[in-house]
């Protein structure tokens, strides 16, 4: 059963009671919460995900709690506990989605080390994977936005999963978080997009999420093959700009920007290196988003 | 059966890690985590021959939690080398301790365990040298309070800790097991007359020695949070040394009459077959034959109170603060003598109002 098949009212009484259990892409997540207004985000955001009826493993067991009910007159906050314990300070009560999202991506990048984690956006065509690695600030999440609009597969704005057996970048398609001014250039780019509403003034700005799309939802279990690295770089009024980044570089600059290169050791630099060797690199400038889709597509025609 | 049940009851029978159902691991995966104890579930079902049976998502958390492990025990090592190479001109003897003995010497708690320092023993009489040669070669103490720098020098049994500039880990350097002011004297001498040489060279306390400084460590000890992976380092080092030497047992009470660690290894043996069903030579759970002092509901409180702190906890259950805290109270009553004491912590208290002072 999807998300989307039942009622506001169904999800928040699972959500208080056994807890939503759903996976993204290769995790399983159990999430408990008694806050409704979490439950109605979740419930547009998360629209075409499966819950699962089955019991299993979790990966990761999350609570979305109010701490203090007392003091809720005069400072509402939502904590976000990880089995039990709280690993950072309370939001206001009204950022719970925004920090359910922080904190799944802090669990699964604080613990999740079978897997090598690139810290980057990456999106699928015919197959292949295209890695957006960036910084914060570079645009990779505006960029992999527009391109999943334009019938790009997400497999997530944030992390590059890379199984070192096989090679392969896994999906975990989630809501893509888009700050300040990305906001309403990607209402514009995208009207048709499902937008969550505006969180204002979190730590990053104001945060609108916009959902992934449903095929991405849908086939968030296909791996993909990587095919090209493109390091983005958003300045305004610029031309578009591709030019050629050779291997050693971005190899580099993909091994110090990545969430466990150092903790993976070898193994990580094996299935660093075996991607490398795969994929062609790029350095990316843009300044307008519909120019830079189609010279994507071109490029990786 | 609850999370923290089955992790005591697969520490006890690692075997059963084999028959666990999903439902199962979903309990147990959080509690273990807690203990530091997950990663530890490759090494033991891969020596059972159980790994590739395991869920598959059981053993990406598993594995999940190894990888650092075995990063951290990589730059431990690294940290190793470079003191020995160090030091090596002066010819001061160095002795592994704890996590990283264990590892050296392929025991098997060295398999997926979180080693947070590199502690090593050297004579007390080398201590000015060692520091002066590491000083030179770029260790720093990060402890610049000269209260905090008297406090170690004068009443514990090391250096203060030593970092080197350009690497994360803290070495320790202990001249003794336990601190000079507390109510254990361990001779050193004893420990350095049995000291064994591994085939690489490097040195170890002997088997008995280091299964009693893992008991003194634990009782000892200030916090007793995640100790259940202490005493379970303690479980398998008692099993694999009677199985590797025929008498262990009674020189491991040799052992404890001449170190005068007699009553931390009866309450941690007897903490350890209570909750592991470690096979203990009965001897070694009569308190008299362990010499351990004051009378039978004193013992037997400090038990209970050890025991109620060692039991794991189900995810987001509150540890039992009251206990703790009587414990951190002995944890210092015996490592110094009362009016030391009392000075110690009138410090520490005065110290903490300055800061809050100075920070509003």
């Amino acid at each position: 059963m999807k998300v989307e098949e039942l009622s506001t009212a169904e999800l928040a009484t699972r959500a208080a009671g056994p807890g939503l259990d759903f996976e993204a892409g290769p995790f399983r997540i159990l999430l408990k919460t008694r806050l409704r207004g979490m439950v109605d985000v979740f419930a547009r955001l998360y629209a075409g995900f499966p819950l699962q009826e089955r019991e299993g493993i979790h990966d990761f067991h999350v609570e979305l709690i109010d701490p203090a009910p007392l003091r809720r007159r005069f400072r509402p906050q939502s904590h976000f506990l990880l089995d039990g314990q709280a690993p950072f300070e309370p939001y206001p009560l009204d950022h719970a989605f925004p920090l359910f999202e922080w904190g799944l991506n802090y669990a699964i990048a604080t613990r999740s080390h079978s897997w090598c984690l690139l810290h980057s956006a990456v999106v699928e065509k015919d197959g292949r994977a295209l890695l957006l690695p960036a910084l914060p600030g570079s645009g990779k999440s505006t960029l992999c936005a527009a391109l999943m609009q334009r019938g790009w597969r997400l497999l997530s704005d944030e992390f590059g999963i890379l199984d070192p057996d096989s090679g392969l970048l896994q999906p975990m398609p989630r809501p893509i978080p888009l700050k300040n001014r990305s906001i309403d250039v990607m209402r514009a780019f995208a009207p048709e997009g499902v937008f969550g509403p505006r969180f204002p003034r979190t730590r990053k700005g104001d945060v609108v999420h916009l959902a992934p799309t449903s095929e991405s939802v849908a086939r968030q279990h296909q791996p993909a093959r990587p095919g090209w690295v493109l390091f983005p770089r958003y300045r305004a009024g610029a031309a578009t700009r591709i030019t050629p980044v050779a291997p050693s570089q971005a190899f580099v600059r993909l091994s110090n920007n990545a969430f466990n290169y150092q903790l993976g050791g070898e193994t990580a630099f094996r299935a660093l290196a075996a991607l490398i060797r795969r994929v062609s690199c790029h350095d990316l400038v843009y300044g307008d988003l519909e120019d830079v889709v189609a010279r994507i597509e071109d490029l990786t025609r | 059966m609850n999370g923290a049940d089955l992790l005591l009851a697969v520490l006890r029978r690692p075997e059963r890690l084999g028959d666990l159902d999903e439902p199962a691991w979903d309990w147990l995966i959080p509690v273990a985590r807690a203990q530091r104890l997950l990663a530890r579930f490759e090494p033991l079902t891969r020596s059972l021959g159980l790994w590739e049976g395991l869920p598959e998502r059981a053993r990406r958390n598993i594995r999940g939690s190894l990888v650092p492990v075995e990063y951290q025990q990589r730059q431990v090592l690294r940290e190793w080398r470079a003191v020995q190479k160090a030091l090596a001109e002066s010819g001061v003897p160095l002795v592994l301790l704890k996590g990283a003995a264990y590892l050296r010497a392929g025991l098997p708690p060295g398999r997926g365990r979180m080693l947070s320092d590199l502690d090593l023993l050297a004579p007390r009489a080398a201590l000015p040298e060692v520091e002066r040669i590491l000083a030179a070669g770029g260790w720093r103490s990060e402890i610049e309070d000269a209260y905090d720098q008297r406090y170690y020098r004068e009443w514990m049994h090391e250096l203060p800790p030593l970092r080197h500039q350009t690497r994360t880990v803290e070495v320790d350097i202990h001249h003794n097991l336990l601190p000079l002011t507390g109510r254990y004297r361990v001779p050193a001498d004893a420990l350095w007359e049995a000291v064994q040489t591994l085939s690489s060279g490097e040195r170890v306390l002997a088997p008995a020695d280091m299964l009693l400084h893992c008991a003194a460590h634990l009782l000892v000890s200030d916090e007793l949070r995640g100790g259940l992976r202490d005493l379970f380092d303690l479980h398998q080092l008692y099993l694999h040394f009677t199985a590797q030497e025929n008498d262990f047992a009674a020189s491991l009470e040799k052992r404890a009459r001449t170190l005068g660690l007699g009553a931390p290894l009866w309450h941690a043996l007897s903490a350890a077959e209570l909750l592991f069903e470690t096979p203990v030579a009965p001897r070694l759970l009569d308190p008299k034959v362990l010499q351990v002092p004051g009378p039978a509901w004193r013992r037997n409180a400090l038990q209970a109170l050890f025991l109620a702190v060692l039991r794991p906890r189900e995810p987001g259950e509150a540890p039992p603060a009251f206990r703790q805290w009587l414990l951190y109270v002995r944890s210092h009553w015996i490592r110094m003598p009362p009016g030391l004491l009392v000075r110690h912590l009138a410090r520490k208290g005065w110290r903490r109002r300055q800061r809050e002072r100075k920070s509003p």
